[in-house]
């Protein structure tokens, strides 16, 4: 017990005598009602908030959880678009699209010689290809959307000082173009023509041959052209 | 090892799950808590009842228990709040005289007038000498002192706390539990005279 103070009253022999004579106590079976509550009680546990650590910190882990899977979701989407192979060739062909007007004879010659190295594996596979070609002659109802827009990504590749966006616009176009004739033709020839050029920078190089008065180089682009594109739709000019 | 541990650290790992600190705590505080009870309200059956109200409000404060002030400060204040309520529903005359002071500053006026509450006249040590033992006339001493005096005696001697605890277990300043201490010692000396 705690000392008392000098000023607090006292009086030692009236406590003496309280104390002396003071020895009432409560019942036992009170003594029992009480202990076996205070048991009870911790039985249960409903009255402890505090618990464990780990009531105390499933809060904080679970908000810390999130946050980081959220920051992580975030820079896997931003990377993600960046990695595409299909986005890194378009990339890589953009910048013959940019070259100047003379330089597109260069190009001419490195899309024939392309184009005849992947026009035999096709001859190849004989009149089974024709058919797909004969299709490249009416587009089918599903790209007609796309038809509308495969003259604007032309025409977005043909100008000289397009801007990135555009660029990531006009591949995802360029990207399903590709992907549905990728069945019909053989994998080396999709793989070379893939690696090369786009559909739409492959038309615009035919209409630069077409510019330059070289009609026959341009028809046999073209021909190849149907041959490795065969659902592109073409636009109303190569029509024939 | 329990029987050295201070009263607090015995409630804080009651808090933890103890049951075996709790028993301990409750020993200690078996007697006087109780007694302090009886005393205030003069029956025994109805301080059995309190005794145990107060400590199942111990058992159900277990988790907000905080060692801010000394146990036995914590319980007796539980038992001080635990008796007026029990004066509010059964005797509307005594918890007027409970009732916290504005006038702290001048205790010396209210236990003036405190002091000056008649105890009954059937009940004075000295009409009831004869045929009471020492330990009876000890308890009629303590009820013919008003309530409030008695009360600061009772947590004085049985919870042995300082006046600044009973202070804070009553709701009143220092000078006032001083003031009422200091009459409740001067009367029972008076009435217990021929004892000491």
């Amino acid at each position: 017990m705690t000392e008392p103070r000098p000023d607090s009253p006292s009086d030692p022999e009236i406590s003496r005598l309280y104390r002396q004579h003071s020895t009432d106590e409560p019942s036992p079976a009170v003594d029992q009602r009480i202990l076996a509550a205070a048991r009870a009680a911790l039985a249960g546990r409903p009255a402890n908030p505090r618990g464990g650590w780990w009531q105390r910190w499933r809060t904080p882990l679970a908000l810390a959880t999130t946050l980081l899977l959220t920051v992580t979701l975030s820079v896997l989407h931003e990377r993600q678009p960046a990695e595409l192979p299909a986005e890194r060739g378009l990339r890589q062909s953009l910048p013959q699209v940019r070259g100047d007007e003379p330089q597109s004879s260069k190009a001419e010659q490195a899309a024939s010689a392309a184009a005849s190295k992947a026009a035999r594996p096709a001859t190849a596979a004989g009149p089974a290809s024709l058919p797909a070609a004969g299709r490249a002659e009416v587009p089918p109802p599903a790209a007609k959307k796309t038809e509308r827009d495969a003259p604007v990504t032309a025409d977005n590749a043909a100008a000289g000082g397009r801007s990135a966006a555009a660029e990531r616009k006009a591949a995802p176009a360029a990207i399903t173009q590709e992907s549905s004739p990728a069945a019909t033709t053989s994998p080396a020839a999709r793989s070379r023509a893939e690696g090369v050029r786009t559909p739409a920078v492959w038309l615009e190089e035919i209409r630069s041959l077409r510019r330059a008065g070289q009609t026959d180089a341009a028809e046999r682009q073209l021909r190849e052209f149907r041959r490795v594109h065969p659902d592109y739709p073409l636009p109303e000019e190569f029509r024939q | 090892m329990r029987a050295d541990w201070s009263d607090e650290r015995l409630m804080l790992a009651y808090r933890a799950g103890d049951a075996e600190a709790f028993t301990a705590l409750y020993q200690r505080y078996r007697g006087s808590l109780y007694r302090y009870l009886a005393r205030q309200c003069g029956n025994a059956a109805i301080a059995e009842e309190l005794y145990q109200d107060i400590w199942i409000k111990v058992v159900n404060a277990r988790a907000d228990y905080e060692p801010l002030a000394r146990f036995s400060t914590w319980i007796f204040r539980i038992a001080h709040h635990r008796l007026i309520d029990h004066y509010r529903r059964h005797a509307h005359q005594l918890l007027a005289q409970f009732a916290p002071n504005p006038g702290d500053d001048d205790p010396d006026g209210a236990d003036e007038m405190i002091a000056m509450l008649p105890a009954p006249g059937h009940e004075t040590p000295h009409a009831l000498h004869e045929r009471q033992t020492t330990a009876q006339r000890i308890c009629l001493a303590l009820a013919a002192l008003p309530p409030v005096q008695r009360e600061v005696f009772l947590l004085a001697e049985e919870g042995g706390m300082t006046l600044e605890e009973i202070a804070v277990a009553t709701d009143t300043g220092r000078e006032t539990a001083k003031s009422r201490l200091r009459y409740a010692l001067s009367k029972l000396r008076q009435s217990l005279q021929d004892l000491l």
